[in-house]
């Protein structure tokens, strides 16, 4: 293989440069338009050499692919080095796409004078996100991880609701506060690295530092350094406090790529850094994270039905749907007998990530509609909305089924796994959690029916106007893939059949 | 000791000429040809830093019986600090008009610190430090009364001068112990030592603690607010930055020359201070709504991880101490320029709430003070956060992870209000009183200057290697 472009690189950076020079020109009136269409050129191509590295990409290895080493600081022992893997390819196309519907979108959501600066920090803040899941160098990771909170803290400040100043602090400074920990981890590694004799690039590299031999009082104490870093992410209860104030105060936009892709990250974290560099310490406290994953499911379930609130209640159901994902992750440690049951609990934490994008993006995208034209997130202000905006109403329950895991959509397929991969480990947690079965479908249809259905009482819904063609292009987008993952899942398992299997025998090959 | 020796002096020579020069032609020919005093200062300074990289050499060499050391070290730092001098005078030639400074004066007061900070950063012996040290200070007391403005200047400059004096007294006091255990003032004759009798501990600890109070550092930090308040920005900006890199420089070649050998006796006391001052630095910061008192605490805060830094020093070499001061000094440049752009006749940009809503009138002024304060914050890409990161990596190579913990949690909570000012510039509405930007209050240098000032913090944090690979060859 020998790729002559830098393919990861021109991913990251394109849409990064481009933001960048949309900024500047904002003050051209005369561009305005141009600048938008150079917007949607500019992800539409970072689609196309995505879907060429999807193309080229074998599944079957575990290897980092497309690799990327330049010289950066030598002298500190950090490189500028990409790569990517099954782990980090899916999630890097899942931010391309929900970018883009977000772009498409956007110019029903935002004020005209605004979208240019808005287009802007969107590409600025995919390329960065894009660059954590292909950096293979942990603290090009880490610069990353930190680099993006910079784009979402002022996008939420400046385009947010009511209360978003108070939201965009919390956020920030709740992550801020985890990832400080991260970054301590990662320094102690160095270090142990070093003492291991490793030199130069290597002892930043985060294969390096996933084969480092550690006692097990330093795997405790780095996982849990780590684990907090990731945990603030995705979030997992008790530290999730941040994540329905950021997502309620967002707008439409910041909400999509904050369920969709920043929440990922976090479980992406446990998948690169926790699982292959503690294992023994994750095995250990396996069963702690297995509980707050379980309370997540529950406990944040039974909240998310009290919200008056529409995305409030999206975004507990997010944490809820997100409490799955470590459940699986964590799940495979409690498995004796087969290892290859393990790596369906892996493959589930992906799909379910990856699926989790795509249904909660579109909740929020649905919101997003509703807000736009009543202004209005309360569920109570609506009612009947059925019957002025049929098409919508058409798309959002597909969304809503979805997000309940029907199957034929991609929410059975993620949970299906998951929930196979806990009946291996107990039975009692596929009981706790199955309850989300039942309360899933209780708060999310419960919403449904109270915003669409009835008959039309106020007058603000009887003028509603039904989807515009922008909407409607990118609704049909996502409930393809949506479907396509549902009922045929199998390309993605493929993709990353190397990498979790690769995984699965680093973290239970050592016991 | 011969005349070919001297001739390493030059820059410091040619400044002290310079400085008199300016001087006189300031009480004969100021009135007559304006900005004359203006346009020999820059060109001093700008000599002065080509002579003063001219001494980059590759070998070591001292002057005038061993009291002066000429080596890579002091010879880029020299040149760094005629850099940060140079922006200082572009950036306030107009504040001072605006301001009504006596130019001739603030100028060459300027110069004779700056030679002051050169001596210092070459000081081989305890007399010479003394004397770069009160050099440095002296003209900093008078050009905080030279301006009448509405804040307490008298209040600021007193006070400084009393904790100086306190300082230059603790420091006298050190050296005497010292030289009477030793006999010498030479630094290398003290690490000859090698017991350390309880009279040359008690001077080696009072020579730190004096080096602590011109830091800034926690327990000796309550100078440093009121200073910065009542200053005029331009004094604010002078005292800002440059005194941190000459001060860093003389604790470098005191702890390493003098007590390197026995650096057990010390580290703890200085990790304590450093820990103490990013603690108090960051959460006193919090509650400051002046921006000049808020910048205060974060200069003790950021003090505090100089310190913390050196304390690991013996073991893990002085690059990510000196990186780090390298790099705060100019954050503290852009940011100190940036309140300065905010300035009008007879408004001065005092209170945070000043910015409020920049972002409208003048989104590339509120762009640059959003980039400075990230780079402050110490969040990547922007080149503050390799500053920490230099610094934490030491610390955790020295089993000191809890340390650098608790030093990174409070950065966090001092995240806090840096952020604040980009709420205030961004996510807040206009004030009433229209914002002085569009008043010129800086030549069209000094905008060009600022502008690359704080882009470079982005510029820098994207390619950090450079000035790491400036700081590696000073200890070359």
């Amino acid at each position: 293989m020998n790729y002559s472009l830098p393919l990861l690189s021109i991913i990251i950076w394109l849409p990064v440069f481009s933001g960048g020079m949309i900024i500047l020109a904002t003050k051209l009136q005369g561009l305005s338009i141009a600048l938008r269409y150079l917007a949607i050129i500019v992800e539409l191509l970072t689609l196309m050499i995505l879907s060429y590295v999807v193309w080229q990409f074998h599944g079957d290895m575990w290897q980092m692919q497309f690799a990327e080493h330049y010289k950066w600081l030598p002298n500190l022992g950090i490189e500028y080095a990409l790569g990517v893997d099954g782990f980090s390819l899916p999630l890097a196309f899942l931010t391309a796409f929900m970018t883009l519907l977000v772009l498409i979108i956007a110019p029903t959501q935002v004020a005209p004078k605004d979208i240019n600066p808005f287009y802007a920090i969107f590409l600025i803040m995919q390329g960065l996100m894009t660059g954590v899941f292909f950096a293979t160098d942990a603290i090009l990771f880490y610069v990353f991880f930190e680099a993006m909170m910079i784009p979402m803290f002022i996008l939420i400040g400046l385009w947010g609701g009511e209360n978003r100043v108070y939201a965009t602090f919390k956020f920030i400074l709740y992550t801020f506060i985890g990832s400080l920990f991260l970054l301590v981890a990662l320094l102690y590694l160095h270090f142990v690295a070093i003492n291991a004799g490793y030199t130069g690039v290597q002892t930043f590299a985060i294969d390096t530092l996933q084969h480092l031999t550690l006692s097990t009082t330093e795997q405790k104490y780095l996982f849990w350094a780590m684990l907090f870093a990731f945990a603030v992410k995705v979030p997992m209860w008790p530290v999730h406090t941040w994540l329905p104030d950021a997502h309620t105060e967002a707008p439409t936009g910041g909400s999509v790529i904050l369920a969709a892709i920043t929440l990922k990250i976090g479980g992406y974290g446990m998948l690169r850094f926790l699982l292959p560099m503690v294992p023994e310490a994750c095995a250990a406290f396996a069963t702690t994270i297995i509980v707050l994953s379980l309370i997540a499911i529950v406990y944040i379930g039974l909240v998310a039905i009290v919200q008056n609130d529409m995305k409030k209640l999206i975004a507990y159901s997010s944490i809820a749907h997100m409490g799955f994902v470590t459940l699986g992750i964590f799940a495979i440690f409690q498995i004796h007998s087969a290892t290859n049951t393990a790596g369906m609990g892996i493959d589930g934490a992906m799909i379910q990530m990856i699926s989790h994008g795509f249904i909660s993006g579109g909740l929020f995208l649905c919101v997003g509609v509703l807000y736009s034209r009543l202004h209005t997130r309360k569920i109570s202000d609506y009612g009947g909305v059925a019957n002025t905006m049929p098409v919508f109403a058409a798309f959002f329950m597909l969304f809503a089924l979805a997000n309940v895991g029907l199957p034929g959509t991609s929410g059975f397929v993620g949970e299906f796994l998951i929930i196979l991969t806990s009946f291996k480990a107990s039975a009692w947690y596929t009981f706790f959690a199955a309850i989300l079965f039942v309360l899933g479908v209780a708060y999310t249809l419960l919403m449904y029916k109270r915003v669409m259905y009835g008959a039309v009482t106020k007058n603000s819904i009887a003028t509603l106007t039904d989807l515009g063609s922008a909407e409607k292009l990118a609704f049909v987008l996502l409930t393809i893939a949506i479907l396509i993952l549902g009922i045929w899942p199998n390309p993605l398992l493929q993709l990353m059949r190397g990498t979790s299997d690769h995984l699965v025998l680093q973290v239970l090959g050592s016991n | 000791m011969g005349k070919a020796n001297l001739i390493l002096m030059l820059p410091e020579i040619f400044l002290a000429c310079m400085a008199l020069l300016v001087l006189m032609v300031g009480v004969f020919w100021e009135h007559k040809l304006r900005y004359i005093t203006y346009r020999l200062s820059i060109f001093t300074v700008f000599v002065t830093g080509i002579f003063a990289i001219g001494t980059y050499s590759e070998s070591m060499q001292a002057v005038i019986n061993n009291s002066y050391l000429m080596d890579n070290f002091s010879a880029i730092l020299k040149f760094i600090l005629c850099i940060l001098m140079l922006c200082i005078f572009l950036y306030s030639k107009v504040y001072i008009d605006i301001r009504k400074f006596l130019h001739a004066e603030f100028f060459a007061l300027s110069l004779f610190s700056l030679l002051g900070m050169m001596v210092l950063t070459s000081a081989a012996d305890f007399l010479t430090m003394f004397l770069g040290l009160e050099l440095f200070v002296l003209p900093l007391y008078a050009t905080i009364v030279m301006v009448k403005h509405q804040g307490r200047y008298a209040e600021a400059a007193i006070k400084y001068f009393i904790i100086g004096s306190l300082g230059a007294g603790l420091l006298l006091y050190g050296i005497s112990l010292v030289y009477g255990a030793t006999g010498s003032f030479d630094f290398s004759a003290v690490s000859g030592v090698q017991d350390l009798q309880h009279i040359l501990q008690l001077g080696m600890i009072l020579i730190l603690l004096g080096i602590a109070l011109e830091f800034g550092a926690v327990p000796f930090h309550m100078w440093l607010p009121d200073v910065y308040e009542g200053s005029a920005t331009a004094v604010t900006m002078l005292i800002g930055t440059l005194p941190k890199i000459a001060i860093f420089a003389i604790a470098y070649r005191v702890l390493s020359l003098a007590f390197g050998d026995v650096a057990l006796y010390w580290q703890q006391v200085i990790l304590i201070l450093g820990l103490l001052s990013v603690i108090i630095g960051n959460i006193a910061a919090i509650a400051q709504y002046n921006i000049k008192r808020m910048l205060a605490y974060s200069t003790i805060g950021h003090v505090g991880f100089i310190l913390l830094g050196i304390a690991v020093a013996p073991q893990q070499g002085y690059l990510a101490p000196l990186f780090y001061t390298i790099i705060y000094a100019f954050m503290a440049l852009a940011a100190f320029a940036l309140i300065m752009r905010l300035t009008a006749q007879g408004f001065e940009a005092e209170n945070i709430e000043d910015f409020r809503g920049l972002n409208r009138h003048a989104p590339w002024l509120a762009f640059l003070m959003l980039l400075t304060m990230f780079a402050l914050a110490g969040v990547p890409p922007l080149v503050g956060f390799y500053a920490k990161f230099l610094i934490l990596q030491n610390m955790v190579a020295n089993g000191l992870s809890w340390a650098a913990i608790l030093a990174l949690i409070f950065a966090v909570i001092g995240t806090f209000y840096y952020l604040r000012v980009v709420k205030v510039m961004y996510f807040e509405e206009p004030s009433a009183h229209p914002h002085a930007v569009a008043v010129a209050n800086m030549s069209f240098v000094g905008r060009s200057i600022v502008f690359i000032n704080a882009l470079a913090l982005l510029a820098l944090g994207v390619i950090p290697g450079l000035i790491v690979d400036i700081c590696l060859k000073a200890f070359r």
